[in-house]
């Protein structure tokens, strides 16, 4: 296998990887949060050597950190939501008629 | 030990400039416009007062009273009550008036006194008073309604210099409220009282407003303008984009083939850039020239004032299909994108009337058909003058675009019949002053837009653009192949497969797998069909050339079966994701993707059928 052979396969890969988790970020962004705090948690337990561990940190989700009150993180997530950022869903709500 | 920051909350009645006040504090861009509900969200910034105070911004939906109709006027309303999830009342709240109606805008301004509240009363848009030769006496006022008051242009560099030096020193008192709640007939006795007392107008209406409302208005002449205005902006779609449309064409031509270059030629990384990327990529930027000329016209037509008049004109014929007039600004909306057109709908306080319009709101011509529709014309559609002035493309691009209108106002009516609610509701929207649209506002809408479309291009579009050219070009050819080897690919056997499916329409194996990708969003198949091409033919100038080349290998009857496939079908899975978010139930996301999925394949084999026929 030439260099070339090696690089373009490299490059490949990587291109295709890359369009892989932007396609899936954009297109089920709920669950693309989901696996990647699954990915984070198990990556982050506390046997695992301490670069997996700082890895699991780094890829934590940003939805994930920070749910104390203060949004700093440093509780460990225990602390209640932050206030604001809610989202401004309005759903639809109906409500049945009163009969005549 | 660093002070807390304060927090302010902005509201006052719908088009008094909230949102431009907005942007003017923090810095921001949000979308502003001359009319009612172009809020519907809660915004939150923050800005830094000369002093170094810092300040979080609030800006509310626009609403008219505390007696919420509408769930966006909800929002402000559990704000302001301290009743908003998660979320403290606010520390000041600055009501912004319009200074050119404090008829209507006082009657909030006494709402929300009656919190008691710190209130500072903004009166916005004191440019427009004082050219109308409205006299307002700011210090009797202030005194009459015992909160400060002060005057602001939201639209001038600098204009919000009082209010920020108002919020800057001392948080004001809380205002003093009625001890007995007021009821409407007090309330408008008390704006009348105020009214007496410090406001000169030598008219109630800008007496040009009433020059332009009485053509823009009229029953007959109305619709002429109307109609006039929309075929004049196809018109220029197709005209004026041309010079640089080639431009950009040339531009990646040119690109493309310095970068691919230094590649092997037939190596997996030259076909990856050239039928991939610049194949892909290339044919859906050239567009761009093409949507910056639609959203120029809608954003001079948001700015002028126009379109609430147009929503006047069209109400009787809303309302025959079963919509209400309220549904007008969301529908507007969705000819940019069926996104913030659904999410507009809170605006609309009966559900039944809002769910109708999320229905419909996708059938409105967004801009990402743009790119499809124009492929195709310019491919199929001779760039003929008809009756000396009018360019065939562009009255095609018009049909195309009535089609989407048509459509909506049917399906409506077949809503409409189906339900068992017969209730009928008045429209009630207020005309704004018309207004000369500021050169700023639409630079900066136009560059926002051209960011969207660039990042687009750049994310979700390239993403899919290489998985495409991945599955194109995997697994490869076997030794005694014939075919070119797109066909022996897993995108190959899907767009064969998916072959039988659309064979009845009219659609070709390249534009089956084209759909595939074109899921995601509708511009997507147009980079879909760049690449496709370029790996059957594998030919280099295929980047420049996809029109010409479908053109010749597409039938008349299967262009227009895709032209109707596009006007119906709901390549767009965000769309169904905010059905889902603003409708809470997937029932009706099924509903909505079945029924136009199902009107895109009628539509496609009627018209590739008849096509065929008359061809």
């Amino acid at each position: 296998m030439t260099a070339f052979a090696v690089i373009q396969a490299m490059v490949i890969g990587i291109a295709v990887s890359l369009a892989v988790i932007t396609a899936f970020r954009k297109l089920l962004p709920k669950t693309a949060t989901r696996v990647q705090a699954r990915l984070s948690a198990a990556l982050n337990e506390p046997s695992h050597s301490a670069w997996m561990r700082a890895l699991g940190q780094r890829m934590q989700p940003k939805a994930a950190t920070g749910s104390c009150g203060d949004g700093c993180g440093s509780c460990g997530s225990c602390g209640p939501k932050p206030v604001g950022n809610q989202p401004d869903v309005q759903p639809l709500h109906f409500r049945p008629r009163p009969r005549a | 030990m660093s002070e807390a920051v304060l927090r302010i909350a902005l509201v006052g009645n719908p088009n008094c400039g909230k949102t431009a006040l907005f942007n003017q504090l923090t810095g921001g861009r949000q979308k502003v416009a001359n009319y009612a509900g172009v809020t519907v969200e809660r915004k939150e910034g923050r800005f830094v007062a000369p002093s170094g105070r810092s300040f979080q911004l609030l800006d509310l939906p626009g609403a008219y009273s505390f007696a919420a109709t509408s769930p966006d006027e909800a929002i402000t309303r559990d704000v302001c009550l301290g009743r908003y999830p998660g979320e403290a009342a606010p520390d000041l709240i600055v009501c912004v008036a319009d200074a050119t109606n404090l008829r209507l805008h006082l009657r909030f301004v006494l709402e929300v006194r009656q919190l008691g509240r710190p209130v500072v009363l903004a009166l916005n848009m004191m440019d427009a008073a004082k050219r109308r030769g409205i006299v307002i006496d700011v210090d009797e006022l202030q005194r009459r309604l015992g909160v400060p008051v002060v005057q602001t242009v939201a639209v001038q560099r600098g204009g919000a210099k009082a209010l920020i030096e108002r919020v800057d020193g001392d948080v004001p008192e809380a205002a003093p409220s009625d001890p007995a709640p007021l009821t409407a007939a007090q309330m408008h006795a008390q704006v009348r009282e105020l009214l007496t007392a410090t406001v000169t107008m030598p008219r109630e209406t800008a007496a040009v407003d009433d020059a332009l409302d009485r053509w823009a208005l009229h029953p007959v002449m109305g619709m002429v303008i109307l109609a006039g205005l929309m075929f004049f902006i196809f018109q220029a779609v197709f005209s004026w984009a041309k010079p640089v449309m080639d431009g950009i064409q040339a531009g990646i031509t040119w690109l493309g083939a310095w970068a691919t270059g230094f590649l092997p030629a037939g190596s997996a990384l030259h076909s990856l850039l050239n039928d991939g990327v610049f194949a892909g990529l290339g044919a859906v930027l050239v567009f761009l020239p093409q949507i910056l000329i639609l959203f120029f016209f809608i954003l001079v037509l948001e700015e002028s004032g126009y379109l609430p008049r147009a929503a006047f004109l069209l109400d009787r014929t809303m309302f025959k299909a079963g919509l209400t007039g309220r549904a007008f600004i969301p529908l507007l909306s969705s000819f940019a994108c069926a996104i913030p057109g659904i999410m507009a709908t809170r605006s609309i306080n009966d559900p039944r009337d809002r769910l109708t319009t999320i229905m419909v709101a996708p059938l409105m011509t967004c801009s990402a058909r743009l790119p499809v529709y124009t492929l195709l014309i310019a491919a199929f559609i001779p760039p003929r003058i008809v009756g000396g002035v009018f360019n065939l493309q562009g009255i095609v691009l018009f049909v195309l675009y009535f089609a989407g209108i048509f459509s909506a106002l049917a399906v409506a009516w077949v809503i409409k019949r189906m339900r068992r609610d017969k209730s009928e509701h008045a429209l009630i929207m207020e005309l704004p002053s018309y207004r000369v649209p500021h050169a700023r506002d639409i630079a900066l809408g136009l560059w926002e837009r051209s960011k969207i479309f660039l990042r687009r291009v750049g994310g979700i579009i390239l993403a899919l653009t290489v998985l495409l050219w991945f599955l194109a070009s995997f697994p490869g050819p076997p030794a005694n192949a014939t075919l070119p080897a797109i066909d022996y690919s897993l995108a190959g056997r899907i767009g064969h497969l998916l072959h039988y499916i659309f064979a009845p329409i009219g659609f070709n194996w390249q534009i089956c797998v084209a759909l595939v990708p074109g899921l995601a969003a509708r511009e997507v198949a147009v980079a879909s069909l760049g690449t496709v091409y370029a790996m059957s033919g594998g030919e280099d100038a295929v980047v420049s050339q996809l029109g010409t080349l479908i053109s010749h290998q597409w039938s008349l009857a299967t262009a227009l079966s895709l032209l109707a496939w596009y006007v119906f079908a709901p390549q767009c899975m965000s769309t169904l994701a905010v059905i889902r978010r603003e409708t809470n139930s997937w029932r009706n996301v099924a509903v909505a993707a079945g029924y136009l999925f199902g009107l895109a394949y009628l539509a496609s084999f009627a018209t590739y059928q008849i096509a065929s026929a008359l061809s």
